[in-house]
């Protein structure tokens, strides 16, 4: 137990090395041209891991993280999702090495108002760490400075928060974006028609995912885009509009792009309804249920993450900042660990085991 | 204009003219007809909106009993979760098999029947606000849900059956809108033809006078909402049949559709007054509203706003012509008609 202590403890702070160069790497690389990211990202918080002043700030008088009775939490947007509950999952896994931490979740019930108070109750109560899936990265940020103000450090999961807090561990959606495009606009012989399902109207990771595949068709004239409406993250919906997008534009449509694995799913059923197997539908995250749709054709590909891995590295984060006395209200910026993206199409499905399905 | 009369073929008319939906569905029928290049009137895409309809108006044929009694029925979708995480848990214990389906089948639809039951129950001993009660046991009934699948997806999509229901299609018409027409009729005779349906109408309309001319109120109000348990259970295994899933937040807002639809569809809060195909039409028009604005490829960001005003706008007008049949006591735009008037004159 204590050689797999000290085993997280050491890549917490590996980790943490990776996030300061990370960091620092981005900002050499911006507008160098990576071979498929965009130039910019849209994540609210600029990544990098160094104070206005240059340096990184010390508190006194830190927790023991092998010994003191510690409190973590952690506040999904609704707890009933799939991936809220993997990324869950993945943070008790990790948390387990440690028998003296005591962790909790709370529901944010899909309402910033709701993350707020529950923030406010976690700083009365003396929490030690939280880890945040921020439902709104304006309606949030106030709460998570005053946690990290109480000195609470503040990991957030995939969307972040716009102040400046210990961390964000994000999966790519600009960059998802943009790969899916570009890999559309490459199976497509950069001709073609794309029809987009998007997700409810305001949800950030929808909005950066259109950001990163509108700049990629950006690159490619010949393909246009049809039409471009909500399903509400929500498959049956997805399949009604789907059908409405072939009574629309019938054989027009040579590909679809939906921003999360349920919308592709309805648009899936709806193509084989219709029978129309010749449209290929993208969906994005990476669900254990797209992976089977994957496999048996209804869906083409979709951009996977490890979400168990990803809620890991989180606790992983928040426990190295625990340990450490760094003061995470010191820091001017967020740093950001992207976990790396995998382009899942039926050709290398297999190689997502059952173990790193969610 | 109370004392003008005509003939019968134009009181006919009239009456229609008086359905207010009826006459904002032409419209827009016609509208979406013109503007799309005929897409809109097609076969295939009166089925869509058929389809699109089909789970709301599957719960809208139960919860429709509960709305007629003066009471509502928030639990139609957490009937719903239930119904689509128990019968997926099962047919999974099952191996998927077509037996295993009607085995989740059966048990999805007694947790409707035993949640529909026991609001039934309450509602009909206790004094309680119905909107109140369901607002609180449609949290317990997603409570369940949460416990039972974990907060995981639950996937089926091995279950011939299963599939048959949420995928096939018959003379091009998908199976839930099947569904949903048996149990609109059904429930159409129940409320139309039978002493029960009759019952429901007095029940709603005067609750004291009901049981004083010798109703059974109390069982009246037990077996409204046991249908619309069961009915938003039947959704949810049909909603679970199509998704090829049970997830913990399956259905969720959905009742806030169903209730719309029924307001829209004529249906009074207060009871005993409206009709099933009245709650229907309320669907449809909804299902026509968002299928039109999807094929004149309106931005997402402006459908709520034009399907509120449209929604507003068929209310109003209802509201208006039943002041001027009641008289202008309840016109509730008589004083604004009458200063109107008195600044023109």
């Amino acid at each position: 137990m204590k050689l797999k202590r000290l085993i997280s403890v050491m890549t917490a702070a590996v980790l943490a090395f990776s996030v300061v160069s990370c960091g620092a790497a981005n900002q050499q690389n911006s507008g160098g041209g990576g071979s498929q990211a965009p130039a910019e990202t849209s994540t609210a918080a600029p990544s990098g891991g160094e104070t206005a002043s240059g340096g990184i700030g010390f508190k006194e008088g830190g927790k023991n993280p092998y010994t003191d009775p510690l409190k973590i939490a952690w506040i999904p947007t609704a707890a009933s999702e799939a991936n809220g509950t993997a990324w869950g999952k993945g943070i008790a896994q990790e948390l387990e090495y440690w028998s003296n931490v005591e962790f909790n979740i709370f529901d944010g019930e899909k309402s910033a108002e709701k993350q707020t108070e529950i923030i406010a109750d976690l700083i009365a109560q003396g929490y030690d760490g939280i880890v945040l899936q921020a439902w709104n990265s304006d309606a949030c940020a106030q709460a998570v400075k005053d946690a990290e103000a109480a000195g609470i450090p503040v990991v957030c999961i995939n969307i972040d928060v716009n102040t400046p807090h210990a961390g964000l561990v994000a999966m790519t959606d600009v960059e998802a974006g943009y790969a899916i495009g570009e890999r559309i606009a490459a199976d497509l012989g950069g001709e073609g028609n794309v029809v987009i399902i998007e997700a409810t109207p305001g949800a950030a990771r929808g909005e950066n995912l259109q950001t990163g595949f509108k700049q990629a068709m950006e690159n490619h004239p010949g393909i246009n885009i049809l039409d471009s409406q909500t399903a509400e993250w929500n498959m049956e919906k997805a399949n009604t509009l789907m059908q409405n997008y072939l009574t629309t534009h019938g054989d027009q449509i040579n590909a679809v792009f939906a921003h999360n694995d349920q919308m592709a799913e309805g648009a899936g059923e709806a193509c084989k309804n219709a029978g129309r197997d010749d449209i290929m539908i993208w969906g994005a995250n990476g669900e254990t249920k797209a992976l089977e749709y994957i496999e048996d054709g209804t869906i083409t590909g979709t951009v996977y993450t490890n979400c168990y891995n990803q809620g890991a590295t989180a606790a992983r984060l928040l426990m190295m900042y625990i340990g450490s006395n760094i003061d995470t209200s010191s820091f001017s910026k967020t740093p950001v660990i992207k976990m790396p993206p995998m382009t899942v199409d039926k050709d290398n499905v297999g190689s997502i085991t059952p173990d790193m399905r969610w | 204009m109370k004392e003008k009369s005509g003939t019968n073929a134009a009181a006919g008319v009239k009456k229609l003219l008086a359905n207010s939906r009826i006459i904002v569905l032409i419209v827009l029928v016609a509208f979406l007809s013109l503007t799309t290049k005929g897409k809109f009137f097609t076969y295939g895409n009166v089925v869509s909106i058929l389809y699109s309809i089909s789970l709301t108006g599957i719960m809208i044929c139960g919860a429709t009993f509960a709305v007629l009694l003066g009471g509502i029925d928030r639990t139609v979708s957490g009937n719903a979760a239930v119904c689509g995480a128990m019968a997926a848990t099962v047919v999974l214990a099952f191996g998927q098999s077509n037996g295993g389906a009607l085995v989740a089948l059966l048990a999805g639809l007694a947790c409707g029947i035993v949640s529909g039951f026991f609001h039934g129950l309450v509602l009909s001993r206790f004094a309680i606000p119905a909107f109140l009660l369901t607002l609180a046991t449609n949290e317990v009934l997603y409570g369940i849900v949460q416990f039972i699948t974990g907060n995981q997806l639950i996937n089926v999509m091995r279950c011939d059956l299963m599939n048959w229901i949420g995928e096939s299609r018959l003379l091009g018409i998908p199976i839930p809108v099947y569904i949903l027409a048996v149990c609109f009729v059904v429930c159409y005779f129940v409320l139309n033809h039978t002493v029960y349906g009759r019952y429901v109408y007095a029940t709603g309309g005067n609750r004291q006078a009901s049981e004083l001319s010798g109703i059974p109120t109390r069982r009246v109000i037990i077996i409204a909402y046991t249908i619309s348990g069961f009915m938003g259970a039947l959704s949810g295994f049909v909603m679970s049949c199509m998704n090829k899933q049970a997830s913990a937040s399956q259905a969720q807002g959905y009742e806030n559709d169903v209730l719309a639809a029924i307001v829209i569809g004529g249906v009074s809060m207060r009871g005993g007054s409206g009709s099933l195909q009245g709650a229907m039409l309320g669907a449809v028009l909804i299902g026509v509203i968002t299928n039109g604005l999807q094929l004149l490829g309106v931005p997402s960001i402006y459908h709520n706003l034009v399907k509120g005003v449209i929604i507003i706008v068929a209310i109003a007008w209802d509201m208006l012509s039943a002041a001027r049949k009641s008289g202008t006591a309840t016109n509730p735009f008589a004083g604004l008609f009458k200063s109107k008037k008195k600044v023109t004159a």
